[in-house]
């Protein structure tokens, strides 16, 4: 099997709650999110910042719906499982290359990443142009070493082809997650936004990880 | 451009510039087997759904899960009692096959150590000669017996309340009041910390659901806002998983500025706060603001079951449409006479509660010295916080060798990196199980590095 490797120095990520309305509408028919209280289900929003990978250095905002993995006999149990619904780059070239790979939706304009670490804490300003598109602020915990595998679905559908996909990723590198309820998203009216029902979405995350440098490894994809 | 054709598109800026297809970075060869799940690290969470079309997909993954976990720590859930809740009991070490005698009870609910008074087991015994065992049938059919209606009097009266009605369990209560007002179009907002008996309800119900954040006014204010239509808020007097209050001269002000109608479970504040023991509502002299009150009966008076106090209007339309009630085998006599007699002596030993405070205050006091975090605690519900998924399993196993008997609580019922021990007070506590409790408790934590020492 070929992987794929993506390096990184950074990678924050959080749960928020969201109305499962809105995640179902945003999910292909054969998923469905997990809901951590009657009616609100997950969504994530990931931050990251490549070093190292095909397409060079680049920044990645992802938002994801949570769904349940698929549980199989025998593999590895997988610590979480995402439909991106948008995806947003730093460079044109990590965009094409995410599209053409992995089927994974994306904002077709590069857009402007700033990464700021303080007191323990990483916040995440996404920008188009001078205007904010989403702000993410994630705290950490204690790190330790972690090789965690996550499953990721993407839809040809959401790109202009056909299909459904998983793909299996690795995260290595040191992580800290916690449950403490400090972090922050403000998430602002834009395309990448336009799928979320705003005002629905929590804007402080239930759970909360923080992947230090590290590798991202993808296995190849699969129809399902 | 949004996604519309993307694909397309990007395949051609990969075939034309990308430098993928140098594949100058690494693509590796396959080394999937270098992957090692480490079976704690998964919870209940990750078994929910299963892939495929089959039900039972999931339980083989499942069992082989549990069979390694289950020594590792999740043995310590549901292991047999040999002995009544008192404040000593016998445990079965299901993992060692050893009855572990005379542990330091902190795991019971008997807050007020009614269950097993001789009064109480004397009305059991009884209501049995009488009786005999179940109730056979429904409380609207022919379950009801003249116990079932001494009962509900006897709590209206103590309650301050025009009527009560009684459930088979506490969960019941709330599920069948909650299904038995609301319907679709509605909306409730619960605290996030609501019991899933509450959140159940909810989604029975078929009404819009949303929760606000844990005690936060603000928030529920930000919840209620907006919608037009019947309202109706859920908190509870204690939370059960840390012991703390609900604001609810904040929530009340709230409440009432939306017009919205508001339901509060004192499963763990009834018999416990309040002047006359009516629970938190009464001890902020907010009773009469409240328009639905909740009470267990498994939790101070030691017995089983639930019910709801409130208006004559309100317990008549409830009985009418509370499907947990009615089709559910009524409370049995036996259970009914005990709880009646517990309740009789809640109300005629005031003390009971005084000295339930004051061992609250005494063992609160005692680990808070010790370093000890006990959260933001209030109430006899002492939350002995860890904070440490990964030995949260280690340290019950040693309290229970060390003469403890607390339950751990971890992820999922709580958030990661809270887990810990749930400590229950009870006025049957004497200062000696206390002190030797507490000293216990202490050491084990030092000895593992969770406190100071």
């Amino acid at each position: 099997m070929n992987l794929t490797r993506y390096g990184f120095d950074c990678c924050v990520g959080a749960f928020f709650e969201m109305s499962t309305q809105d995640a179902r509408r945003i999910l292909p028919a054969h998923l469905q999110p997990v809901e951590i209280q009657h009616e609100r289900s997950v969504m994530a929003a990931l931050a990251f910042r490549f070093t190292e990978s095909e397409v060079g250095e680049y920044d990645e905002l992802v938002l994801a719906v949570i769904t349940p993995p698929l549980v199989e006999p025998g593999k590895p149990l997988p610590k979480a499982a995402f439909f991106p619904f948008m995806v947003a780059t730093s460079t044109d070239a990590s965009r094409a290359h995410a599209i053409e790979r992995w089927r994974l939706p994306h904002h077709m304009a590069a857009l402007d990443f700033d990464f700021e670490e303080s007191d323990g804490s990483m916040r995440v300003v996404v920008r188009d142009g001078e205007d904010p598109v989403v702000e993410l602020t994630v705290t950490e915990h204690d790190f330790s070493p972690a090789l965690n595998p996550y499953h990721c679905f993407t839809s040809g559908a959401s790109v202009g082809g056909e299909g459904n996909f998983k793909v299996n990723i690795y995260m290595e590198a040191p992580h800290s997650e916690h449950e403490e309820e400090e972090g922050e998203l403000i998430l602002h009216e834009h395309p990448m936004t336009s799928m979320l029902t705003l005002e629905e979405v929590a804007s402080y995350p239930f759970r909360e990880e923080w992947y230090r440098a590290g590798v991202q490894t993808f296995e190849e994809l699969e129809t399902l | 451009m949004r996604n519309k054709d993307a694909l397309q598109d990007a395949e051609a800026t990969m075939d034309e510039s990308s430098p993928a297809r140098h594949n100058r970075i690494r693509t590796v060869e396959s080394e999937e087997s270098r992957v090692e799940a480490n079976p704690m690290d998964y919870d209940y969470t990750n078994f929910y759904f299963g892939a495929g079309d089959d039900p039972f997909a999931m339980l083989e993954p499942f069992q082989d899960w549990y069979s390694q976990v289950r020594p590792k720590g999740y043995y310590q859930y549901e292991l047999p009692i040999h002995t009544a809740p008192a404040t000593r009991v016998d445990v079965e070490d299901t993992k060692t096959g050893e009855l572990r005698k005379n542990l330091i009870n902190f795991a019971s609910y008997n807050y007020l150590g009614l269950s097993y008074r001789d009064e109480v087991k004397e009305a059991i015994k009884a209501a049995v000669d009488v009786y005999g065992g179940g109730s056979s049938g429904s409380p609207i059919l022919s379950g009801t017996t003249s116990l079932h209606r001494q009962l509900s009097e006897r709590l209206a009266a103590f309650k301050g309340k025009e009527a009560t009605l009684i459930f088979p369990t506490g969960y019941s209560a709330n599920v069948g009041v909650i299904a038995g007002l609301m319907r679709s179009g509605d909306l409730i907002v619960a605290d996030q910390y609501a019991h899933a008996s509450i959140v159940d309800g909810m989604i029975l119900s078929k009404a819009k659901s949303r929760f606000f954040r844990h005690n936060r006014a603000d928030d529920l204010d930000r919840k209620l806002k907006g919608f037009e239509g019947k309202k109706l808020v859920i908190i509870e007097g204690v939370y059960s998983m840390d012991g703390d209050v609900a604001s609810l001269p904040e929530i009340v002000e709230v409440a009432k500025r939306h017009d919205a109608r508001i339901l509060i479970d004192e499963a763990h504040s009834t018999f416990v706060f309040g002047e006359k023991g009516r629970g938190v509502a009464e001890h902020f002299g907010l009773d009469d603001e409240i328009d639905l009150h909740i009470g267990t009966f498994s939790k101070s008076l030691g017995g089983q079951g639930g019910f709801l106090a409130g208006s004559h209007a309100l317990i008549n339309y409830i009985r009418g449409f509370s499907r947990s009630r009615f089709f559910s085998c009524a409370l049995a006599p036996t259970v009914t006479a005990g709880i009646l007699k517990a309740l009789e002596l809640a109300d005629a030993e005031p003390e009971l509660r005084t000295r339930l405070w004051e061992n609250v205050e005494f063992m609160q006091k005692r680990l808070r010295d010790a370093g000890v975090d006990v959260g933001d605690s209030e109430s006899q519900v002492i939350p002995i916080m860890v904070r440490n998924d990964a030995l949260i399993f280690d340290l019950g196993e040693e309290l229970l060798r060390e003469g403890v008997f607390i339950n751990p609580v971890k992820y999922p019922a709580v958030g990661k990196h809270k887990s810990r021990f749930r400590m229950s007070i009870s006025a049957a506590h004497t200062r000696e199980d206390m002190d030797e409790g507490a000293e216990i408790i202490i050491r084990v934590l030092k000895r593992n590095g969770i406190i100071g020492s």
